[in-house]
């Protein structure tokens, strides 16, 4: 009974319909929902930059001002992320080349002359999005030079200090540098080590460590290459050393690993490294040489089999070859013989 | 039978000196052109261009084998001799070139010329190894130094190689006739969170819970980064894992929390780039299963990426996983014990 007036009247489709229209306007399909990323917080620079990393150029007593955006894309998304902004001083270890941050001042640091409008804002839920003005100003007494720190904007879930558990919060920071310009700022390059292999077994990949060292006070992107070279002084080869342009910061090192395919360029026999680079400071290339010996370990070991199956091959033939002359030569040297070889 | 072996023996050494086995063909790869004023040209505008055509062969050449090489696309405006090309073989092989005939067995490769007078289009040189008996495999680079434009008139054109492996060509598009200038940023966005170890929610708080129960404690989580650049993780603590009085959790020293013994360390798990680039924990970290100390209050660089990342929404592949493990010993004090960590993502520089 009811089942014939649900699906044969026009009453069923009704009351569906009814309930479509009505469920539409309670809960709307939300496309923001069907496209969540589903995790973090996303900084994007804004304005002239398209980088996180901000250098500016500018002399004692000039300001400059950038921005850059902060996204809630975290999940769960309706957790408010109460944000703070602190601005960090850092330092990169001379020793590994991995950066440091310092809460104390330090002689590159930039943090005291970066101010911005507020150290905290709310993302109350997912897709909203808070804008970071940043002003750089520099005193009239600053000494030239290259200075830098970074912006860190941070969650702050709860703090865990005595409540038995690890708290876990995480941020994003943007990267400032300011190049101070001045009679006395300058970057002096120097090869601290180069690293290549001694001896090359097989085709394959070649590793290349290079420590480079700036005991300038200003900035630099090291400019450079390693050329490998054959016994004739031949380029087999270039690496571009610094590819990604990297930065070299005033009294500190920084590491580069290059690697080349061989790509059957090399035969057997030693070849020359040369790492070439740039001293902005003397306006020269300084160079560092190593050497390394190519020994193709498979060819040769099939070389030397094929080698010697050839010899078996023609020994075999050539005593085919011979063996009636010497059986003949032999019987005619012996008095003793009176037959056949057989009798030898 | 000794005798039929011997016989058998010459005939194969006889064989093989007057048809020695060459290797098995390959085929060419690598082709490319380049050279100045080809990529920027304009329209119904000529200019004075170097050419190189250059390929990769796949297998040795042999003496009087040809290597023929058409610099499709680039007209003659002044003769082109032996004098305006140069020659680069394979390492072992001569680079040495001489107007062919020449002198065969010379070491001293034989090259013909065609369509190389002014007003030809096309020109082609003809090479005719001669190196005592082969060229290894290798890159083979022909350059016209002077005397081509390339041309005016807009197209594509296929400069060729032919080679006793088999030939190819490329194309050598001319005067922007298919090309559209398209000007775009991409800004360089990056993206960072905390997530539990299934990658499946956010995730701020860690519980090891009581340290004083068989077996060593752990919590895990991971780290995500999202972004189109090189970047580094910074990690940074509020001191070690403490009571409120000061009492530490002594660091592991060994690279392992052991049962019964009062240490504590974290391990790291690297994922993969999505980019396929290397990636590393930071100098003074170690990854896999070693437990390394916390250092308390020192920003330490943890992670260093040398490529960008796209992580799926749940991706427990291309994220990092970090667990940390504690345990108490005999003389550890009874009590909580906290710590807080921020992990801070950064675009490398």
């Amino acid at each position: 009974m009811l089942s014939s007036l649900f699906c044969k009247g026009t009453f069923f489709w009704s009351v569906v319909f009814f309930w479509f229209i009505l469920a539409q306007a309670v809960y709307p399909v939300s496309a923001q929902a069907d496209n969540i990323d589903g995790y973090g917080i996303k900084v994007t620079p804004i304005g002239e930059s398209t980088e996180l990393v901000y250098e500016y150029n500018l002399g004692p007593g000039e300001s400059r001002t950038g921005s850059f955006k902060i996204t809630h894309e975290y999940n769960p998304e309706d957790t408010p992320l109460r944000m703070t902004i602190e601005i960090l001083d850092f330092t990169i270890d001379n020793e590994t080349g991995e950066v440091k941050l310092l809460e104390d001042q330090t002689t590159f640091g930039l943090s005291e002359y970066i101010s911005i409008e507020k150290n905290e804002f709310i993302l109350e839920r997912f897709g909203l999005s808070e804008v970071v003005d940043f002003e750089l100003s520099t005193p009239d007494d600053i000494d030239p030079g290259s200075y830098f720190s970074l912006i860190q904007v941070r969650t702050n879930f709860a703090d865990e200090t005595e409540s038995g558990n690890l708290g876990i919060n995480f941020a994003v920071a943007p990267v400032l540098f300011a190049n101070i310009a001045g009679p006395s700022a300058f970057s002096q390059v120097k090869i601290d080590s180069f690293t290549s292999p001694e001896i090359v077994w097989d085709e394959g990949s070649l590793d290349f460590e290079t420590k480079l060292a700036n005991e300038g006070n200003r900035l630099v992107v090291p400019e450079g290459k390693i050329v490998i070279l054959d016994r004739n002084e031949q380029t087999i080869e270039e690496i571009e050393l610094n590819p990604r342009n990297n930065r070299l910061l005033p009294e500190s090192a920084v590491f580069f690993d290059n690697n080349w395919e061989t790509d059957n360029k090399l035969s057997f026999g030693s070849y020359t490294v040369r790492l070439e680079v740039f001293d902005p400071q003397t306006n020269e290339f300084v160079n560092v040489e190593r050497s390394f010996w190519f020994i193709p370990v498979r060819q040769i070991a099939t070389i030397v089999i094929a080698s010697i199956v050839l010899l078996i091959v023609i020994g075999g033939g050539a005593t085919l070859l011979l063996e009636p002359q010497i059986r003949k030569l032999i019987g005619k040297r012996d008095p003793n013989v009176s037959g056949g070889f057989n009798e030898l | 039978m000794r005798a039929l072996f011997n016989c058998f023996a010459i005939l194969t050494v006889f064989i093989l000196l007057v048809f020695p086995i060459k290797p098995a063909k390959a085929a060419i790869s690598s082709l490319t052109i380049t050279g100045s004023n080809i990529s920027s040209q304009t329209v119904g505008t000529s200019q004075t261009t170097t050419v190189s055509l250059s390929f990769l062969s796949g297998s040795p050449y042999f003496d009087e084998e040809e290597v023929i090489f058409d610099f499709a696309g680039f007209s003659v405006n002044s003769t082109i001799s032996l004098a305006n090309v140069s020659l680069i073989a394979p390492i072992g092989c001569t680079n040495s070139i001489e107007a062919w005939p020449g002198t065969p067995g010379n070491s001293t490769h034989e090259l013909r010329l065609s369509n190389n007078n002014i007003s030809d289009n096309d020109p082609v040189l003809i090479l005719s190894i001669d190196n005592g008996t082969s060229c290894g495999a290798g890159t083979w680079t022909a350059t016209i130094n002077s005397g081509l434009t390339s041309y005016a008139t807009p197209g594509n054109y296929s400069p060729a190689v032919y080679t006793p492996e088999g030939g190819g060509s490329t194309t050598l598009y001319v005067g922007g006739a298919n090309q559209v200038e398209v000007n775009a940023t991409v800004s360089q966005d990056l993206t960072f969170s905390i997530r539990n170890s299934a990658d499946t929610s956010g995730f701020s708080s860690c519980n090891l819970g009581n340290l004083s129960a068989a077996g060593v404690q752990t919590c895990s989580y991971r780290l995500k980064v999202s972004t189109l650049q090189d970047y580094r993780i910074i990690i940074d603590s509020d001191g070690g894992l403490r009571k409120s009085n000061g009492a530490n959790i002594d660091y592991v020293t060994d690279g392992t929390v052991s049962n019964n013994i009062e240490e504590y360390g974290l391990s790291i798990n690297l994922g993969t780039l999505t980019s396929g680039q290397p990636l590393n924990t930071g100098p003074s970290w170690s990854t896999g299963t070693d437990n390394n100390p916390l250092p308390a209050e020192v920003g330490s660089e943890i992670i260093n990426a040398d490529g960008g990342n796209s992580p799926s929404t749940t991706d427990t592949n291309h994220t990092h996983l970090i667990t940390h493990k504690a345990e108490a010993g005999a003389n550890t004090e009874v009590g909580s014990y906290s710590q807080n960590i921020v992990y801070t993502a950064l675009p490398d520089f």
